[in-house]
């Protein structure tokens, strides 16, 4: 799924969560014992939806499975004096980690009692004080006497009314103090880390932000298929001694539309990479995840972006809604926001933990197990599953499994269709080489108009703009179980194919743009160095 | 089309323009039709249904203006046959003969229709019969002009779920309607912005938490999350009927016409009476005058008058919904009424009499009232009896569980909200008088309004819980 419909991601991306978005957390983190024991409550996210697993290690002990589940809290009342160490696993068997934190159970001091009384005193006292102020609002609100009748609207008035300027000052105050909070930037750097918009606003600003590397910078796109499928530190290194530095923005759910916003953002002057790989193929899109491509597309929006934007939905609804999102911009994050106001420490706390984010994502290495041995019926729909797979791994591939409907799979494409060439329009008059790339389509092809040939999904109009598309079949030895972890993502034995695989064609290619008579002199300019960024900007 | 979907907004401010650059004689004509196709929109098969009645109640309004004797009760008995065969059978005619069928052991599905409801039946309905009634009485002249007729009863913003326009409310404001002045038109803002602000951010909002609750009652055991599940729905029950409401009353409003108060505080009751002179007043109003009265007036004996409260409180519950438990909620608050009927006449004259009028202890009456409403829920939410039995063992604590406690932080937080705006508007009319506030006060208003409904509505739009009625 090129776009990243909802529940796909939710179901095949456990290891793009681990690139980056996980989150384990424990309150409090040290934990004051009394009579020998004390209590934290563990919080966890995988972030995506899909099953972590909870490990817990005390001082000297092996590790115990704690709790399971995408996300969750659990009190662990058992803390004792030492250090424990919980840890946040995308599998059974401890083999991806997604996040940890370390608890410390001190020993009992003196003020400690006194602080576990007083607290417990302060819950009472807030109860207390909330039933006086109930008290006080309804005996105010009493005159004694019962009500019979009750007054309605005023229906005259002693001085001259101005509705209508006032509604439209209380409009015009609002739009400004909307534009103020969210399209100022302000909000944008509180989103939820975990969300879709958060992950998108996060890693692009952080890619605008990143210094050049001096070398031929390559930027990836992609979606949940390219985050599991691609790691940018292995392909630095097999790209470093060509002079080669990759960059990878690719993020589960994120359509092509978000690629071209993303793009936009990262590269204002089109001159600062030398090459852009663009990936597509058969994915699926359901209409019901507009809203989410919506919110997860918004950090990247501008005013002038309302009709554009708009203009990529198939239905009214989703085209209403996207026109709102680029003015009311506070629309489009109506869960984060509600989310903030309920848990206001919980988000500070996740968001101070960028930099963590940020390294377990870039030393992510896929998920290690495969589909050796699991068949998939296209017509019944029945699955055998191989015997080495947990149950959870299992429910993760059923759920990939999920037939999506021809509407599903079009809308996909008609995304891909009509984006795509805007970014390579972008590009037309600018030295960066557009690299169109097919995404393996996993190994399970009979899944319905997965099979369908890859210029269908292009058109050869669209491909041959480019010198630098990658031929149709050239991943197809990797459309097999022992290179998939579920029914679209590739594992970590395919990511490093994969990647091995992409990189040598770009070396080859970008090394051979030299000589070849179809490279303009900007695209010769950017093969032979980039721009220096202070240059570009 | 909702009345918290962008839809009904285009559809209403067309109707706005068109009505407004027409003289009303012809206006009227149009808002009869832009009723009618606001609700084929539903389903335009259910048209006819309206007309019918409309049609009948017309003629037979007339016709029982210039008849007398018995022939004026035949007139009305077909009025009654009509309308309520029409509710009955669509309403009621599935519960009753499935209930008979089980009863008397035959397959449900040999005599269960499967009946789609129609939206609004039960409030059109009782329209129509309160017009019968009151020209039956002598109480109103008949209407003349079948298109003033068609306009009370279809009247698109009370059409679908209320408030239960009376035509004595209504039909006289027809040939005396001006432009709305300008504090009216104000109000009626007002009362639009507050509708969709208690639909959209605090009854969706605690929707959340009493249909993670009623969804599976067995998942959540104890007192404590079965109180707070009930509280939770009837707070959404509340916000989601008294936003519609309101509502309805504001685009009547900037049509220039007058609905009638439908809420007013309900959980600021101190006893059961007083719950029904707040909580959906026009239903019990209507109830009042056209059932209880009627049929205890004259009557001698105080049994006589407390069985007539029950079955009439009893048929308040059935007019929810066709289930055994909307019966039981009904029959719950007649026991409520009769109970605090016997305690008053009981208490009158006494310390404890002259306790409870005290102001201090008003809060008390208050906090025991809403408990006792609140427990309600436990019958009208589940479907069955059986999970009322089980929500109602979980309120009274025989789980011996406490539970978790269901509520949010946010929701908690709308609680207070809406605690303090209840005793603003109780005391003084704080929210009706925004209309009159000037500019500094008036655009903050507005800010506000416009960023709790554009920040926190809580999902897209959702049903009003009353179309179910």
């Amino acid at each position: 799924m090129l776009g990243g419909a909802s529940e796909q991601v939710a179901a095949g991306t456990e290891g793009a969560k681990g690139s980056g978005a996980s989150v384990i957390t424990a309150r409090p983190d040290s934990v004051t014992l009394t009579d020998g024991s004390g209590s934290t409550e563990i919080q966890w996210d995988t972030g995506n939806g899909s099953i972590g697993f909870v490990f817990v290690t005390g001082t000297d002990r092996k590790p115990v499975l704690f709790a399971t589940g995408p996300k969750g809290s659990q009190v662990a009342p058992w803390i004792h004096s030492g250090k424990y160490v919980f840890e946040l696993y995308g599998d059974e068997d401890r083999r991806t980690l997604l996040a940890n934190v370390i608890v410390t159970g001190n020993a009992e001091t003196e003020a400690a009692p006194q602080a576990m009384l007083w607290r417990g005193r302060v819950r009472w006292l807030l109860l207390l004080v909330l039933l006086a102020i109930v008290y006080f609002a309804v005996y105010l609100s009493s005159t004694g006497t019962l009500r019979t009748t009750f007054p309605t609207e005023p229906t005259t008035s002693p001085r001259r009314l101005h509705v209508a300027r006032n509604l439209l000052l209380g409009l015009a105050a609002f739009l400004c103090v909307d534009g103020a909070i969210f399209h100022s930037g302000l909000y944008v750097s509180i989103l939820a880390p975990n969300s879709y918009a958060g992950r998108i606003a996060e890693i692009t600003k952080a890619e605008e932000q990143r210094d050049p590397s001096g070398l031929k910078e390559v930027l990836v796109l992609g979606d949940s298929r390219i985050a599991e499928g691609f790691s940018s530190r292995l392909a630095d290194e097999l790209g470093s001694p060509s002079g080669l530095k990759f960059v990878s923005l690719a993020e589960p759910a994120a359509s092509a539309n978000t690629w071209y916003y993303m793009v936009r953002d990262v590269d204002p002057t089109t001159r600062r990479y030398s090459a852009i790989v663009i990936p597509y193929g058969v994915g699926y899109e359901p209409n019901s995840a507009d809203p989410l491509r919506i919110s997860m597309t918004a950090p990247l929006l501008r005013y002038a972006d309302c009709l554009h934007f708009a203009s990529g939905f198939q239905r009214w609804s989703g085209r209403f809604r996207a026109f709102t999102a680029c003015i009311l911009r506070g629309s489009a994050y109506q869960d984060d926001v509600a989310d903030f106001v309920e848990h206001p420490v919980a988000r500070l706390r996740s968001i101070q933990q960028g930099p963590k984010r940020t390294h377990s994502r870039e030393v992510y290495q896929g998920r290690d197990y495969d589909l050796v041995g699991t068949s998939y019926d296209a017509t019944s729909g029945e699955v055998t599953f191989a015997p080495k797979l947990t149950e959870t791994q299992r429910q993760a591939i059923r759920k990939s499994l999920i037939q999506p409907s021809e509407s599903d799979v079009e809308y996909s494409l008609k995304l891909q269709r009509e984006w795509i060439p805007q970014i390579m329009n972008r590009y037309s008059k600018s030295p960066t080489a557009i690299v169109l790339t097919p995404v393996p389509r996993g190994p399970f092809v009979e899944l319905p108009g997965f099979s369908r040939p890859y210029h269908s999904v292009l058109p050869n109009a669209i491909t041959q703009r480019t010198p630098f598309s990658l031929p149709e079949q050239r991943f197809e030895f990797l459309e097999k179980p022992e290179y998939y972890f579920d029914a679209f993502h590739l594992n970590a034995k395919g990511r490093q194919r994969f990647t091995e695989t992409l990189v040598g064609e770009l070396v080859g290619r970008l090394r051979s743009a030299d000589t070849t008579p179809y490279f303009t002199p900007e695209s010769k300019l950017a093969v032979d160095g980039p721009l220096e960024r202070s240059d570009a900007n | 089309m909702l009345f918290n979907s962008f839809q009904y907004w285009i559809f209403f401010l067309i109707v706005v323009v068109l009505f407004y650059s027409m003289p009303f004689r012809v206006g009227k004509v149009l808002l009869v039709l832009a009723s009618y196709v606001f609700y084929m929109w539903w389903d335009p098969r259910f048209i006819v249904l309206i007309l019918t009645s409309t049609v009948v109640d017309y003629f037979l309004g007339i016709w029982l203006e210039v008849t007398s004797g018995p022939r004026k009760k035949v007139l009305l008995a077909i009025s009654l046959i009509v309308n309520l065969g029409l509710l009955g059978f669509f309403k009621y005619y599935d519960f009753f003969a499935g209930s008979l069928a089980a009863l008397l052991h035959i397959p449900k599905s040999s005599v269960v229709l499967q009946i789609i409801l129609p939206v609004g039946i039960s409030f059109y309905t009782f329209a129509s019969l309160s017009y019968t009634f009151d020209v039956y009485w002598g109480k109103m002249k008949a209407v003349r002009n079948f298109i003033d007729y068609a306009l009370f009863i279809a009247f698109f913003p009370h059409l679908i779920a209320g408030p239960i326009i009376r035509a004595r409310q209504f039909i006289f404001q027809i040939p005396r309607w001006q432009r709305p002045a300008a504090i009216v038109v104000q109000s009626g803002i007002i009362l639009v912005l507050s509708g969709l602000l208690k639909k959209m951010v605090f009854a969706d909002r605690f929707a959340v938490v009493s249909d993670s609750y009623f969804r599976d009652p067995m998942a959540h055991p104890g007192w404590l999350a079965a109180w707070s599940g009930c509280l939770a729905f009837f707070m959404q029950v509340f916000f989601d009927f008294s936003g519609y409401t309101d509502i309805a009353r504001g685009c009547a409003k900037l049509l220039g016409f007058e609905f009638p108060l439908n809420f007013a505080r309900p959980f600021l009751s101190r006893n059961p009476p007083d719950l029904w002179q707040r909580w959906h007043i026009t239903l019990s109003t209507w109830v009042r005058d056209y059932l209880f009265m009627p049929f205890s007036r004259g009557r001698k004996g105080r049994f006589v008058l407390y069985r007539n409260m029950l079955v009439v409180m009893v048929l308040v519950g059935l007019w929810h919904g066709a289930n055994w438990t909307f019966v039981v909620w009904g029959a719950y608050h007649g026991i409520l009424l009769l109970g605090y009927r016997l305690f008053d006449r009981a208490t009158v004259g006494t310390a404890i009499d002259r306790i409870m009028k005290m102001r201090w202890f008003v809060p008390f009456s208050v906090g025991l009232m809403f408990a006792a409403f609140i427990l309600s829920a436990a019958f009208f939410r589940p479907k069955t009896l059986q999970t009322s039995g089980y929500v109602l063992s979980a309120l009274f604590g025989f789980q011996h569980v406490t539970g978790e406690f269901l509520l949010t932080t946010g929701t908690i937080v709308l609680l207070f909200i809406s605690l303090f705006l209840a005793v603003a508007q109780e005391r003084n009319q704080f929210i009706d008088r925004l209309a009159l506030q000037p500019a500094r006060v008036q655009i903050p208003a507005y800010v506000l309004a416009f960023l709790a409904l554009e920040l926190f509505p809580a999902t897209g739009p959702v049903p009003f819980v009353y179309f179910q009625f």
